[in-house]
């Protein structure tokens, strides 16, 4: 019996510990801030593609690999912004890294 | 002085006689064999000749002790350690480079119940996020480890047909390359590098 509670509950840990996504995918930009206004991001990306993106209260941005406020974001500066959503055009920001420059 | 007076007098009326002796030993065994007979036999052997050991529940420590004591019965498959796979078994190894704040997701395809090992390393930490997309419904996803790392390895079993593998993505600004070793029960490979549509790879065969 007890070795059954245990199954049991390590199956349920599992089945738990399981995220299930559906019809979300993750994206990452690599670009310029172009415009930052009603918590949305205008980047242009590094191919030159302008992305909207959306911040919200549970977007985190990081500078330096430190939490920093969402009002370091401004126009100019370079960032890494890993995003979930349906399409390139319907994104909504989960991480937003400021780097000193874009990568070659 | 004190303790001198003291221990001349225990000792002066301390030594018991041999009546005395024999009524506390005879009190002792007997108070020994009602343990024996009411608590430790039906515990430990099962044996209840006065009932106590049932109105006590210690028959319960001896069945449980018995069952426990009882070689585990190991179920045939498909509950059991061995399953047999119907895939060909395969092998792959490769190396990957992820640029500068780059990603890559690489997966496998495997039929549901299938398994396979792996063994990947980076040079760098890395973020990690071991997933699937269900065959027929590449949107219907399920992650099942993710974290940071720059080494894992370990066994899966597809819960279900479709792709199953890492997306990683590099956070820092240098290059970081990946090492990946498996073998396993999987059709075939998938590389999606930097957001882009994915491509068929072909399995390298057996490690090098």
């Amino acid at each position: 019996m007890t070795q059954r509670l245990i199954v049991l509950a390590i199956a349920t840990m599992a089945t738990l510990g399981a995220t299930h996504v559906f019809a979300h995918n993750e994206y990452r930009m690599i670009g310029t801030i172009v415009l930052w206004k009603d918590a949305q991001l205008e980047i242009k990306s590094r191919e030159g593609k302008m992305v909207s993106i959306a911040v919200n209260g549970e977007t985190v941005v990081y500078r330096d690999n430190k939490k920093v406020k969402a009002a370091e974001l401004k126009a100019g500066r370079h960032v890494v912004i890993d995003a979930l959503g349906d399409s390139y055009r319907d994104l909504a920001a989960v991480e937003v890294r400021i780097i000193p420059s874009l990568p070659k | 002085m004190l303790t001198t007076m003291n221990t001349n007098t225990r000792s002066a009326a301390g030594v018991p006689s041999g009546r005395a002796l024999a009524k506390a030993t005879l009190i002792a065994l007997l108070a020994g064999c009602a343990v024996l007979v009411t608590a430790v036999l039906p515990a430990e052997f099962g044996l209840d000749p006065l009932g106590t050991g049932r109105a006590l529940g210690l028959l319960d420590i001896y069945a449980s002790e018995s069952a426990a004591a009882a070689p585990a019965t190991i179920a045939p498959a498909p509950e059991g350690p061995v399953f047999t796979q119907v895939a060909a078994f395969n092998a792959d190894s490769r190396e990957f480079t992820l640029g500068a704040y780059g990603t890559m997701e690489f997966k496998y395809r495997l039929d549901e119940g299938s398994a396979m090992l792996y063994d990947w390393k980076a040079t760098e930490e890395l973020s990690f996020d071991f997933h699937t997309e269900r065959e027929g419904n590449p949107d219907d996803s399920d992650t099942f480890e993710n974290g940071e790392a720059s080494e894992k390895r370990g066994a899966y079993v597809a819960p279900y047909a479709g792709i199953h593998g890492w997306y990683w993505k590099n956070n820092t600004d240098r290059d970081v390359t990946v090492t990946l070793s498996s073998t396993g029960f999987y059709l075939s490979a998938r590389l999606f590098r930097d957001g882009g549509a994915g491509q068929d790879v072909p399995l390298t065969g057996a490690a090098p």
